[in-house]
């Protein structure tokens, strides 16, 4: 039973702190070496890694999207998709996706004379899946090394945590006042009724005895 | 302008919902903190005219009405996300 509640526990966290880490904001140090549009066929289960349209494509099943190439400073490639999210889940309100392909592109530099800028994006890049993180916003790095101090994040965590920590201290209160004196009531009685049983067996076997002997 | 007015359905809804709830939960907790009062005190007279005396000051308090924190910091908070991603 234990392993079954501890499974069960560790099932549920894992699976939400992956949704925070898929959907929280965070910043790649990049250079950008190319932008593209591709036209992606949306219509398996999948469709749940990319931004839903607006109202107007939704029936769609394919549509053009666009896509920013990059390499970090420690030499990895990374590919970022351009969509917006709208009014939709995640909630990052993202309606400038043209400008942002301008501004991905005037970035654009060479391996000579790179240009470092910070991008700020959610999402994960799954080359088996095929997914892609959603760029947020561009803005310039002071280099390579640059480490952008997430505070949003840090922010967030924290008052999360502090809400999860109250909700707690609360539900513990109540179990503690409202719960476990009933139960306990509940187990008394169980108790005084086997004994009253234990006690009656004990002198029905007596008298029986006391009719063999 | 769908996704719009879904947004603005599930928020009102939402926010309505944890509003009542901490309302319900503020008040309760005055009320609470109105008996102990009269029992540390050991106060005489009427318990019932205290407690709804100090339920109506309540209702007029500053700290009931912060409750419309509840709808105003999240939609400010959307404002500024949209100011923040869109435009600066």
């Amino acid at each position: 039973m234990a392993y079954i509640k501890w499974g069960f526990l560790i099932t549920v966290w894992s699976v939400f702190a992956a949704f925070l880490h898929y959907t929280l904001p965070q910043y790649d140090v990049v250079r950008i070496v190319s932008t593209y549009e591709e036209r992606q066929e949306l219509d398996n289960w999948k469709r749940i890694f990319w931004s839903t349209p607006d109202s107007q494509s939704q029936a769609a099943v394919t549509r053009d999207v666009q896509f920013i190439q990059s390499f970090q400073a420690n030499g990895d490639a990374i590919v970022y998709r351009n969509e917006d999210t709208g009014w939709h889940w995640p909630p990052y309100f993202k309606f400038d996706t043209a400008n942002l392909y301008t501004e991905a592109n005037d970035a654009i530099s060479t391996k000579d004379d790179p240009e470092w800028v910070v991008v700020l994006h959610y999402g994960w890049r799954s080359v088996f899946l095929s997914t892609f993180p959603n760029a947020i916003s561009i803005t310039p790095a002071a280099g390579p090394d640059d480490k952008p101090v997430n505070w949003f994040n840090i922010i967030f965590l924290t008052l999360l945590a502090a809400l999860f920590w109250a909700i707690y201290v609360r539900w513990r209160r109540f179990r503690r006042n409202r719960i476990d004196p009933v139960l306990e009531e509940v187990e008394d009685g169980f108790y005084a009724a086997g004994d009253a049983l234990s006690e009656r067996r004990g002198r029905l076997r007596r008298w029986l005895s006391g009719l063999k002997g | 302008m769908v996704a719009f007015i879904r947004l603005s359905l599930l928020l009102l809804v939402g926010l309505t919902v944890i509003y009542g709830g901490v309302s319900l939960y503020s008040r309760e907790r005055r009320r609470a903190k109105l008996k102990q009062r009269w029992a540390e005190r050991g106060l005489t007279g009427d318990r019932r005219t205290f407690i709804q005396r100090g339920l109506k000051q309540y209702d007029h308090s500053l700290r009931r009405r912060l409750i419309l924190l509840v709808y105003i910091l999240p939609l400010s908070a959307i404002a500024l996300v949209i100011y923040m991603v869109n435009f600066s």
